[in-house]
């Protein structure tokens, strides 16, 4: 299978503090890479550093596109690239749209088609129902969930190769975004494109993704198929987090704040079952079953037990009570 | 007591931008220069000395003299007291009669905002020049004249800002929490609504006072300003105008000290609205 | 506890509030839930008297908060949605959580400043600090911390957690939950957010378009909802 972005070994740091450390990933087309993390973990660095635009960044490591180092290609070639190859949709539509400019007249300018016609069936295709009364309107009298497709129709527009998603439902009215989401398989159904989807929803992500990268502080801590196996404690912790409409249960804690971290794990300070070798030294990425967890838990040998004992710990009161002191 | 933690937090803030810094130095040494510079010289103001007219910069005159033989140094720095009065007073007068005109606005709203606002728009509409001489007429000239016409002119910008930043205020949740936790109109106002305004509005005031003192130098040098004796730098380039070709110290020590004064309040009105905007940092 | 009657709230000339009639019990936690623009944060803020209905009347303890002369500050609290935008940026957060003391000249301010820092778990240190130094959490926490202050029978959230990441939501929600128990406070919780509704909510109210649907026990609503937009929202909520 073709890989359409291979990131190898970057790292970013913005005005001399340290964002993102050793970031390694690759997405195939066809397939939706999901990252998943809270505030802070660098995720939208990653996506802004992955299209440069980031500004007073300096980068380690090569980002291909295609069998060639996006960040060591001129001005001309990453313009043509952006035309070409790439397309991103952001979290706020509002932002994304010109205010002043009908959505019909945005779509010819940014797309340089001519044709009318040709901008209403690609309305239609991204579930717009009235294309016609829409062409004319501008982005303010469309709703929320209405701009996010006019939006991801310019982006499918040119028929990219790679389509980074940041945080694409962020902006609608939680109650409707399933529609968004429906029309994101659509399209995964018809379009050979990779899809990089960056978020913090992780309904979201396990809705729409194949693979998923889990990270925290500036660093890739997991890489897995299959999301609620997952091995490391801080996505197994995260996971409980997440209030579920179906069933009951008590939702784990995890206290303090996440940090970045030059030794040792990034999540130690948090971690209830961290040992003095997590704060001291990074861990590697163990195998283990779907995943590749970066947690020196995996090489110990009762593994599981610990992870059980993790997660009953963490939704106990002695837990929040001696962490609540951070 | 918290006061002083937020002032020390935005002196600390203002110390990072060197920009503000030198503005702050730049201002501190002619002040320094306006309230002792005179001490230093041996000439005065208005002393005249008919045989040395017209001199040009030399160690004896520093900035060289008029054509009455005034010490021009000396001359400046009177002149920077008087321009400095006057941009101060007018700045102040603005601030007073603004935020109260501003907050009334914005805090009672509906109808008597809109009236009030219309008025200011009327009274922004007759020129400035008509003001001052209309003044002047009444009046007569002077210092206080010209700080009056000057306030009059200036005082709508600080309401429509002081009553811009009260409606922004006015809705944010903290307001609502305070009223929540049963705090009076006075606690709100003055606890809530004013130390929030004050950033922007100090700020302005900083700028406020730069073209105050513009203003007052273009007024003398269409011979609206301040009479002789008394000279304010703008008096002084008036005066230095039509000898510009043949002495032009006369012209350039007051117009660049002017310059220098203005640079001055502005770089640090920036550095004061970027140091008290918390949201900023 | 509280009782909404027939409250309509009309803005211009939209119907934001429709007929409104709510009924909310000691010790439990209603959710209120809908969709941006239903109406239920305009509900809230009459509730806190920030607005005043068209018509209708709300009873706290069958007393009328508008017409009777009840110092409800003591009684009913609020904690918004955007915590940084509902502490004073001027203040440091000792002076925050010291206000409602002041206001209502209750002694020992200092001490009771402590126990409300310990209720939700906040340390000392706190205090010197302004609210933009901390994160969205913790600031949530302070306003907590400010609203328990005058010891409210009632607190109003209104979407406390909206904006914050998953795991600072939980501690969040596992927090009011502790207080509840621990303070028997009674909550009106309005979100958009269904699984968070589920975990912290006794009962619910679901609304549209300015009018109450649908209330009921939580479970009861989930599993057998009865008006058809509520089965429209729920079926759109099952990924």
């Amino acid at each position: 299978m073709k890989k359409i972005l291979d990131v190898k070994n970057l790292s970013v740091a913005l005005q001399n503090k340290q964002i993102l450390k050793n970031i390694n990933f690759c997405l195939y087309e066809k397939k939706t890479l999901a990252i998943i993390g809270e505030s802070g973990c660098g995720k939208t660095t990653l996506a802004l550093a992955i299209v440069k635009l980031l500004s007073n960044a300096t980068y380690e490591g090569e980002i291909f596109l295609e069998n060639e180092d996006f960040l060591k290609q001129d001005k001309v070639k990453t313009q043509t690239i952006y035309k070409n190859y790439l397309s991103i949709i952001f979290q706020d539509p509002l932002a994304s749209l010109n205010p002043i400019m009908k959505i019909g007249k945005q779509i010819i300018e940014a797309l340089k088609i001519q044709d009318e016609a040709k901008v209403l069936t690609l309305l239609s295709a991204v579930g717009i129902e009235n294309a016609k009364q829409c062409y004319h309107q501008y982005p303010h009298e469309i709703s929320g969930g209405m701009r996010q497709r006019v939006v991801i129709a310019i982006a499918l527009a040119k028929n990219p190769k790679l389509i980074i998603a940041d945080e694409p439902t962020a902006s609608i009215d939680p109650i409707r975004k399933t529609k968004i989401i429906e029309l994101f398989k659509e399209i995964q159904k018809q379009y050979a494109s990779g899809i990089l989807l960056i978020t913090h929803d992780i309904e979201l992500a396990n809705n729409l993704a194949d693979n998923f990268i889990v990270m925290y502080g500036g660093t890739i801590i997991e890489k897995t198929q299959n999301l609620y196996s997952a091995k490391h404690p801080y996505t197994i912790l995260l996971l409980n987090c997440v209030p579920s409409i179906k069933k009951e249960k008590k939702l784990a804690n995890i206290s303090g704040l996440s940090s970045f971290c030059e030794n040792g794990c990034a999540f130690a300070d948090r971690c209830p079952l961290a040992i003095s070798l997590c704060k001291t030294k990074k861990p590697p990425f163990f195998k283990v079953e779907h995943s590749e967890v970066a947690c020196w838990l995996y090489n110990m040998p009762n593994a599981t037990q610990n992870l059980q004992k993790l997660l009953d710990y963490a939704q106990s009161k002695e837990y929040n009570e001696i962490f609540s002191k951070n | 007591m918290t006061t002083n933690l937020y002032l020390k937090y935005t002196w600390q803030q203002f110390k990072k931008n060197k920009a503000a810094l030198y503005g702050l130095i730049l201002l501190g040494i002619i002040l320094l220069l306006a309230a002792f510079g005179s001490c230093f010289s041996p000439y005065t103001y208005c002393g005249i000395d008919m045989d040395n007219k017209n001199l040009p910069p030399s160690f004896l005159h520093l900035f060289g003299t008029d054509e009455l033989g005034r010490d021009v140094f000396t001359r400046c720095l009177f002149g920077i007291r008087i321009s400095l009065f006057v941009g101060i007073m007018a700045a102040l007068l603005d601030l007073l009669i603004g935020v109260v005109w501003g907050s009334i606005a914005a805090f009672f709203g509906g109808i008597l905002d809109e009236v009030m606002m219309r008025l200011c728009d009327t009274f922004y509409a007759i020129p400035h020049l008509l003001i001052v001489i209309m003044l002047m007429i009444v009046m007569g000239p002077g210092l206080l004249t010209i700080i009056t016409a000057l306030a009059l002119s200036g005082w709508i910008n600080m309401a429509r800002i002081v009553r811009g930043q009260i409606l922004q205020i006015k809705n944010m949740e903290f307001i609502k929490a305070s009223l929540a936790l049963g705090a009076s109109k006075k606690r709100i106002i003055f606890k809530h609504l004013l130390p929030n305004i004050s950033g922007p509005i100090i700020a302005t005031m900083t700028l406020t006072i730069p073209s105050a003192i513009f203003a007052e130098a273009f007024l003398s040098f269409l011979g609206l300003g301040v009479q002789a004796p008394i000279a304010s730098l703008g008096v002084m380039v008036n005066d230095a105008l039509c000898a510009l070709r043949y002495y032009p110290w006369r012209l350039f020590f007051p117009a660049g000290i002017i310059i220098m004064l203005m640079l001055a309040f502005n770089l640090i009105g920036d550095g004061l609205h970027k140091a008290m905007d918390v949201k900023q940092t | 506890m509280l009782k909404v009657k027939n409250i309509t709230k009309y803005f211009q000339k939209t119907k934001v509030l429709d007929d409104i009639n709510l009924e909310i019990l000691e010790s439990q936690t209603l959710g209120l839930i809908g969709e941006s623009g239903c109406g239920k944060s305009t509900l809230g803020n009459i509730i806190m008297r920030f607005i005043t209905p068209t018509s209708g009347a709300i009873y706290f303890e069958d007393k009328n908060i508008f017409t009777s002369d009840l110092k409800l500050s003591r009684h009913i609290q609020m904690i918004f949605q955007d915590a940084y935008a509902s502490l004073n940026p001027r203040l440091t957060v000792y002076e925050i959580l010291a206000e409602p003391f002041l206001i209502h000249k209750i002694a020992n301010m200092n001490k009771e400043i402590m126990i409300l820092l310990d209720m939700v778990k906040l340390p000392k240190y706190t205090l010197d600090h302004f609210p933009h130094q901390f994160s969205g959490g913790q600031r949530q926490r302070i306003a907590i911390a400010r609203a328990l202050a005058l010891r409210p029978k009632l607190i109003i959230c209104d979407e406390p957690t909206s904006n914050l990441d998953v795991s600072i939501q939980a501690q969040i929600l596992n927090l009011l939950i502790d207080l509840q128990k621990e303070l028997k406070l009674t909550y009106l919780f309005i979100s958009h957010d269904f699984a968070v509704v589920r975990y912290i909510c006794q009962l619910l109210a679901v609304m549209e378009r300015g009018k109450i649907v649908e209330t009921g026990m939580c479970n009861d609503v989930f599993l057998n909802p009865k008006h058809p937009y509520t089965k429209n929202i729920l079926e759109m909520g099952k990924l």
